[in-house]
């Protein structure tokens, strides 16, 4: 089964993710962005979907360049999920290396939809 | 001859004046003679006398081509009576003052400037001087004097006074004013234009336009290059565009740049500058504003479309449905009070002091009443009010401070354990001290704040909780602010973390207002 690693410091958006995606994937979590790095290097998901705006020491964008500058192996999927509506946000996160930008509120269906198109 | 007369006309001429009867042609050619003698052919002056027992004007030659008059008319001889008619309406009263002082007074000379109506009915100012001549039997019959042509002086005055408003004007004008001459050098700037672009007159004024941009550009901040493009070839915006400039520095700040094509030989550009950093912060503030509104409803809303569309496309135990029911719910109540929020900000932002309604208010009977309506948390103990006096009376609006009441009970709640206390003290005014205010504290032991959270408290959407467990809009700590503004109050605030927070807000006092009563001072007690 593919992994998917949900990032969100809401914890209503990580149960929201998991059960959306729950039946299709292996579903792991994590709530700040230096979980989500650790998390990444040590379980290698397959998918990560990626809250930009969070607590913390890193936001979405930096766990996000960060991976993307990681020496993975496999990179992952990186879906940010995000409250902010700004193009220049979604410009530069496609810069840094992002698959696809949801703006909250998404519908989980389509979260469902394009996770099953790439990761089949 | 008297000394006035000597004061008046110049030497040699007074002393032909004598006080006796003479024929009105002996007269008016005696002062022919002495005008052209004296005065000279183009002073612009001429002579006049007056003969108080007759009547009679005389007027020089000069006088008469000054009015337009043939040098031979017979007006140079008229009835002083009708002189009047020759006064400008305006001038008459000024006049006559001025012809009494004349003939009645012993100050020598009397000057007056007034406009006389030329024969071809048009005014020309003139000054008129006088003087009585005294007569041989010690009366006043006679008055003599000059009237000279002032109208390029006038004119030249005109101009002086014109010029001197004008720069005053500009002086006093809170936009930057540059002129460039007609050959496209900087001729002339107001005292605003340096003070808006850290200018010295002397950096200034000769440069011509390309040197002006140039110097202009390195002026302005990296961050807008709109100025820069438009002039990226020496040349300005075409007339009546403007341009956005940020003037880097320690002042930095936005102006907008109007330039002004004029077709003159004296000025060929002006450029006027206004300050519209006040502006401009303010649109990118209500932008900011917005942009955080809508990611603070974003996030319930979307809590509420994925779990309902979830609940619509998969099966789930009765538990699941509930929890899911239960947390949009919770999303739609938190959409609720944002917009509440939202919309009391809106409110106190629009309509600021007009909507206050200060009072004398009991202070004790707000926070008792603020108590009783508070909506307490489950398993919450209600507040510890330590109620150390009474009769404490502020100057507020009662609704206002209600709320700023509630909203900073509920962040004590929210922010505090369970099982810890929430204290409430009335802080009195103590007589003779400094600060004239009167308010409330309120005191949680919760996770408390680092310094620099402390300093954002009132920011809009600043919230102290890092976890997002904690319910909250964000905004209701800059409502607090906003309103203990609005009254001219001050909020204090003092945390550590893990210790917990003190919230003071103190309200001005009104007019003579009485000071605290004491309960335990009121009974007897020590």
């Amino acid at each position: 089964m593919k992994k998917v690693l949900v990032v969100d410091d809401q914890a209503e958006m990580r149960r929201l993710l998991s059960i959306t995606l729950g039946n299709d994937y292996e579903m792991i979590e994590a709530s700040n962005g230096e979980d989500a790095i650790a998390m990444a290097q040590l379980h290698k998901p397959d998918a990560i979907l990626l809250d930009v705006m969070m607590y913390g020491e890193f936001d979405g964008l930096q766990v996000l360049s960060r991976i993307r500058k990681s020496t993975l192996g496999q990179q992952p999927l990186i879906i940010m999920v995000t409250a902010l509506g700004q193009a220049a946000q979604s410009n530069k996160a496609r810069e840094l290396g992002a698959d696809a930008y949801f703006i909250k509120p998404f519908s989980p269906l389509k979260i469902i939809h394009w996770l099953s198109q790439k990761l089949g | 001859m008297s000394a006035a007369i000597n004061t008046l006309l110049p030497s040699g001429m007074a002393r032909g004046l004598r006080p006796v009867d003479e024929s009105a042609h002996e007269t008016r050619q005696r002062l022919d003679e002495w005008e052209a003698a004296i005065l000279g052919p183009s002073s612009g002056a001429g002579v006049w006398k007056w003969d108080i027992r007759t009547q009679k004007l005389t007027l020089s030659k000069s006088i008469l081509l000054m009015l337009g008059y043939p040098a031979n008319h017979p007006t140079a001889e008229v009835d002083a009576s009708n002189i009047i008619k020759w006064i400008h309406s305006d001038d008459v009263t000024v006049a006559i003052a001025a012809w009494l002082r004349a003939s009645r007074s012993m100050v020598p000379v009397h000057e007056m400037k007034l406009r006389l109506r030329c024969r071809d009915s048009r005014y020309v100012w003139v000054s008129v001087r006088c003087a009585r001549i005294k007569s041989s039997d010690h009366q006043f019959p006679q008055v003599a004097g000059t009237i000279t042509d002032i109208k390029e002086q006038w004119l030249t005055k005109e101009v002086d006074d014109n010029n001197a408003q004008l720069e005053a004007m500009l002086s006093m004008s809170p936009y930057g004013i540059l002129t460039f001459d007609g050959d496209g050098r900087v001729k002339y700037r107001n005292p605003a234009f340096l003070q808006l672009t850290d200018w010295r007159t002397s950096e200034l004024i000769g440069l011509d336009e390309a040197a002006f941009i140039s110097a202009l550009n390195s002026r302005c901040s990296q961050n807008i290059r709109l100025f820069a493009l438009v002039a990226s070839e020496g040349n300005f915006p075409t007339s009546k565009e403007r341009a956005l400039l940020e003037i880097a520095g320690s002042r930095s700040r936005f102006l907008m740049l109007h330039v002004i094509n004029v077709d003159s030989e004296a000025v060929s550009k002006i450029l006027y500058l206004r300050d519209v950093t006040h502006e401009r912060i303010s649109e990118n503030t209500k932008a900011d504003f917005l942009s955080m509104a809508a990611h603070e409803l974003r996030s319930p809303l979307a809590g509420i479309r994925g779990f309902s569309e979830v609940m619509l496309t998969q099966t789930f135990s009765p538990e699941q449905v509930s929890e899911f029911l239960t947390i949009i719910n919770a999303n739609a109540v938190r959409m609720a009070g944002i917009l509440d929020d939202l919309l009391d900000l809106a409110r106190i932002d629009a309509g600021s002091a007009l909507q206050i309604h200060l009072e004398v208010l009991d202070l004790s009977h707000l926070i008792d009443v603020a108590i009783a309506s508070f909506a307490l948390p489950e398993e919450r103990s209600a507040p510890i009010y330590n109620a150390s006096c009474s009769g404490v009376r502020i100057a507020g609006d009662a609704d206002k401070i209600h709320q700023v009441l509630q909203n900073v009970l509920s962040n004590a709640y929210k922010y505090s354990a369970a099982d810890t206390p929430v204290e409430v003290t009335l802080i009195a005014h103590q007589p003779g001290a400094p600060d004239e205010r009167a308010g409330v504290a309120v005191r949680d032991h919760g996770i408390g704040m680092s310094p620099a959270n402390v300093l954002r408290v009132g920011e809009r959407f600043f919230r102290a909780d890092k976890s997002g467990e904690v319910p909250g809009t964000g905004l209701g700590m800059s409502i607090v602010k906003e309103i203990m503004a609005l009254h001219g109050g001050t909020m204090h605030i003092e945390s550590s973390q893990d210790i917990g927070t003190v919230v003071s807000v103190l309200f001005p006092l009104p007019p003579r207002a009485p000071g605290c009563v004491n309960h335990k001072a009121n009974h007897g007690f020590d």
